[in-house]
């Protein structure tokens, strides 16, 4: 029997979009509940967020332009910044969210904005691309502390430990969710007039991965069950410059993008101690990120550099001041033992965010399904970026109250209640002919990621991982056991309903991956080493037909931002 | 319990080094007592000791409850006690011998996993809300600030809320809101742009019965001078605000205090 709880609202994550999302909806007068799978405002990407969006507010002073070349600059930025796949007029009201509405906001309760001592923003120079909340690496975790503590204020209820397990549908519409309560071992119904779905990144789905661990493609997967379209989830980003070691710090960044107050950016050496990136000597380097990664394949391709190490980031060349002051990440380098001024820090990729996700209007955060908003980077719309994905909550806040209202709460269907509490209750297996944690089913899984679907792929490598990963779904799901008979605190549980979401995930993933016949940006296929912005400039879009994935291609809408060649060697083009 | 491992060298070494975890074993519905269970994993480069409880379940395949979420000191929740003293166990390398057990003086949920409920709590009985004055209203993005005015406010920020100084604290908690708790207060009392009564705050928090051991510093994974700043900084406030008992504890109560401190 699960306990049933009603709300006006679902608010499904506990990041940035939902917890912005929760506020709106609350301070409109909704009855909002929120399932956090892990705690909220600690979990997810959002705390990650070490660089806040910056182009200035017009006329701020330091670099006076008008709002028109302010726009043109972020348009073009947001648009490389997405491989021209983004949804440009979304960008451009999120950007306007950005300094109409996420930092006086935020500042107006409290948030610090990294000044000099004589008042100064202290941003990137020349550009002014960037800002921090009291330093580099911090903004996160300090915003999302500040709504953490808002949404407790407000007296809003929050299930932490808790995450939901799959939407729930009656008569076409989603009507809420079902959850599993991981900590006392319940499993939950919520019912709802609409749902926002703001599960986050699905980045925990290879060895080496960002984010925290509970990003495991729940949200993708959900919404593909009840009729969503995803969009473009070939679409990985990596990071090239995160820790190689130890295992737990791989999401340690060391930010390519210029430094607080400096122009200087870091560099990258290869296992000869060459110099192989720097990004200050790049003629176009809108995107850093694309760039490391771009050059770092030359690296592997001549064998002095591997994906998982054999190259290193240094801080030698940049002011003492500024790595001790203003660079979280200068303490960690110092814990192993390592002067970021004298010595290099050795790196490895990881799969960090995604362009794609589940496809929505960008103007209302509705999805294909009645019901059911989107918001945050679980959806299709753009990379990611705390002000971004804090517009995503606000937007699908407002529309959801202007939807719901007056309405009675909606009619469960019984039978599809059932007959997820049935598919979760029957993971907690405990028979002795089990042999497997899911925790090493899922280690199983990310390995086939990460040597088939890493950021050099071909047809032949994403093959193989296909199949590897079914045969994982047939010869290790069902051995999977949690391992104790206690229903506290079993996260093995939740890890085993996790374990069956991203095989689905990752076979989704490669299929669309399968399709693109190029590469762009994040996404690179050694078997089509061209960006072919003539035929592939297009979404790629799939949905549940008739129980099988239907693939299709929809047109790009670049009313602001085009690129400006058409077919082009994958290195040449700087997004 | 022993169970050897699996794993094969790194790094073409000979003789593997391994990590010996002796793991607080507790499910309070199935087990009648707690226990404890040895673990032998091969040492990894760098190894930190959340590294090795992964190990635990990914490589031998056996169940340990515990949280964790970022990794890298930014979730604050994957604070333990290892080998007697709380350890934040994302951020401490492994030692080749360890005691892993809950994070002392809370509540245990399960294995590692400690119930946070009443000290979170706490976090927002200081009223960890920016206050402007009346007569200074926010008038916009920027507002007029300066670093050098937010610097100690800014130390503050550092503040993960990972408990382990909660933990060290040796002072009862009902008669003390504990060091976690007065960070979050100096954070706010300690920013320019604030105007409520924080001395009042602390003062209500039981200030006056820190006994000045420094044991919340020693603990801080992310180098706070909880004691030094937070506390002694408040304490001046209160001072200055008119509370005359919240100086600094003498030496005595120190003394007294700490050996019969919670859990000693």
């Amino acid at each position: 029997m699960a306990r049933q709880v009603d709300a006006d609202l679902l608010i499904i994550g506990g990041g940035g979009a939902g917890a912005k999302a929760a506020i709106e909806a609350h301070d409109l007068g909704l009855h909002v509940v929120m399932l956090v799978k892990g705690f909220l405002g600690r979990s997810g990407c959002s705390i990650f967020a070490g660089n806040l969006n910056w182009f200035g507010p017009p006329g701020d002073g330091a670099r006076p332009r008008s709002e028109a070349e302010r726009q043109k600059q972020t348009l073009e930025f947001l648009a490389k910044y997405t491989h021209y796949l983004g949804d440009q007029e979304y960008m451009k009201n999120a950007a306007r969210f950005t300094f109409d509405h996420f930092y006086p906001w935020l500042e107006e309760r409290g948030l610090y904005i990294l000044r000099d001592d004589d008042g100064a923003v202290v941003v990137d120079l020349p550009h002014g691309t960037q800002a921090w909340a009291t330093k580099m690496g911090m903004s996160g975790q300090i915003i999302m502390d500040m709504m953490r503590k808002e949404i407790f204020r407000r007296g809003i209820l929050v299930l932490e430990e808790t995450a939901a397990t799959s939407l729930l549908t009656a008569g076409g519409a989603v009507v809420g969710a079902a959850a599993l309560d991981y900590r006392r071992g319940e499993q939950i119904v919520v019912r709802a007039k609409a749902t926002i779905l703001a599960t986050g990144h699905s980045n925990y789905l290879s060895l080496r991965s960002t984010g925290t661990r509970e990003g495991t493609a729940a949200g993708w997967v959900m919404a593909f069950r009840v009729g969503c379209a995803l969009q473009n989830i070939e679409m990985q980003w990596y990071h090239v410059s995160d820790v190689a070691w130890p295992r737990s710090w791989m999401r340690l960044h060391l930010y390519p993008n210029p430094l607080p107050g400096t122009a200087h950016q870091t560099r990258l050496y290869n296992r000869d101690g060459e110099l192989f990136f720097d990004g200050t000597s790049v003629p176009r380097n809108p995107v850093p990120y694309i760039m490391q990664l771009k050059a770092l394949v030359q690296q592997v391709r001549a064998g002095k550099a591997r994906l998982d190490g054999g190259y290193y980031t240094s801080y030698r060349h940049i002011e003492p001041e500024v790595v001790r002051g203003h660079i979280y990440q200068t303490q960690f380098v110092e814990k192993l033992g390592l002067d970021p001024l004298r010595d290099v820090i050795e790196n490895g990729v990881t799969w960090h965010m995604n362009v794609g996700g589940i496809r929505v209007n960008g103007q209302t955060m509705q999805s294909d399904v009645p019901g059911l908003y989107v918001a945050g980077s679980v959806s299709a719309l753009v990379t990611g970026g705390l002000p971004n994905v804090m517009y995503d909550g606000y937007v699908a806040a407002r529309h959801a109250a202007d939807e719901i209202r007056g309405r009675p709460l909606p009619r469960l269907d019984q039978s599809v209640v059932e007959r997820d509490l049935a598919r979760v209750a029957a993971y907690f297996r405990t028979d002795p002919e089990g042999r497997l944690l899911p925790a090493q089913v899922i280690k199983r899984i990310r390995t086939v990621m990460w040597e088939h679907m890493n950021y050099i792929k071909s047809d032949a490598t994403m093959r193989r991982g296909l199949e590897r990963l079914q045969r994982i779904r047939q010869e290790a799901l069902p051995r999977m056991h949690v391992g104790s008979p206690s229903r506290r605190f079993s996260y093995d549980w939740i890890e085993a309903v996790d374990a069956e979401d991203m095989l689905d995930a990752c076979e989704l993933m490669i299929r669309f991956s399968l399709h693109r016949k190029e590469s762009r940006g994040g996404f690179f296929r050694e078997d089509y080493p061209i960006t072919d912005n003539a035929r592939w400039l297009r979404h790629i879009v799939g949905r549940l037909e008739n129980g099988a994935l239907r693939l299709e291609e929809l047109p790009v809408d670049l009313r602001y931002a085009k690129p400006a060649e058409e077919v082009a060697d994958f290195f040449a083009v700087d997004y | 319990m022993s169970t050897r491992s699996v794993g094969s060298a790194r790094d073409g070494e000979d003789a593997q080094p391994v990590v010996r975890a002796t793991v607080f074993k507790f499910a309070p519905d199935v087990d009648p007592a707690p226990h404890y269970e040895t673990f032998e994993v091969p040492l990894a480069r760098g190894m930190r000791v959340l590294d090795v409880l992964e190990a635990i379940r990914e490589d031998l395949g056996q169940p340990i409850s515990y949280r964790w979420l970022c990794g890298v000191k930014k979730c604050g929740l994957c604070a333990m006690t290892v080998n007697g003293r709380p350890c934040l166990t994302c951020w401490e390398p492994a030692e080749p011998d360890m005691i892993i057990e809950p994070l002392a003086g809370f509540p245990v949920i399960r294995d590692l996993v400690v119930d946070r409920d009443a000290v979170d709590a706490r976090l927002l009985d200081v009223d960890p809300f920016l206050h402007r004055p009346e007569d200074q209203p926010y008038r916009g993005f920027p507002e007029p600030l300066s670093g050098a005015a937010m610097r100690r406010a800014g130390t503050m920020m550092n503040c993960i809320e990972c408990l382990a100084c909660v933990s060290a604290c040796p002072v009862p908690r009902e008669r003390f809101i504990g060091p976690a708790a007065l960070v979050q207060l100096a954070r706010w009392a300690f920013d320019p742009r604030d105007g409520a009564d924080r001395a009042a705050l602390a003062v209500a928090g039981g200030i006056a019965e820190c006994a000045d051991c420094g044991d919340c510093t020693a603990a801080c994974p992310a180098g706070i001078p909880v004691k030094e700043i937070a506390i002694a900084g408040l304490r001046e406030l209160c001072i200055r605000s008119g509370y005359p008992d919240a100086g600094p504890a003498p030496q005595e109560k120190c003394r007294l205090v700490v050996p019969r401190g919670r859990d000693r």
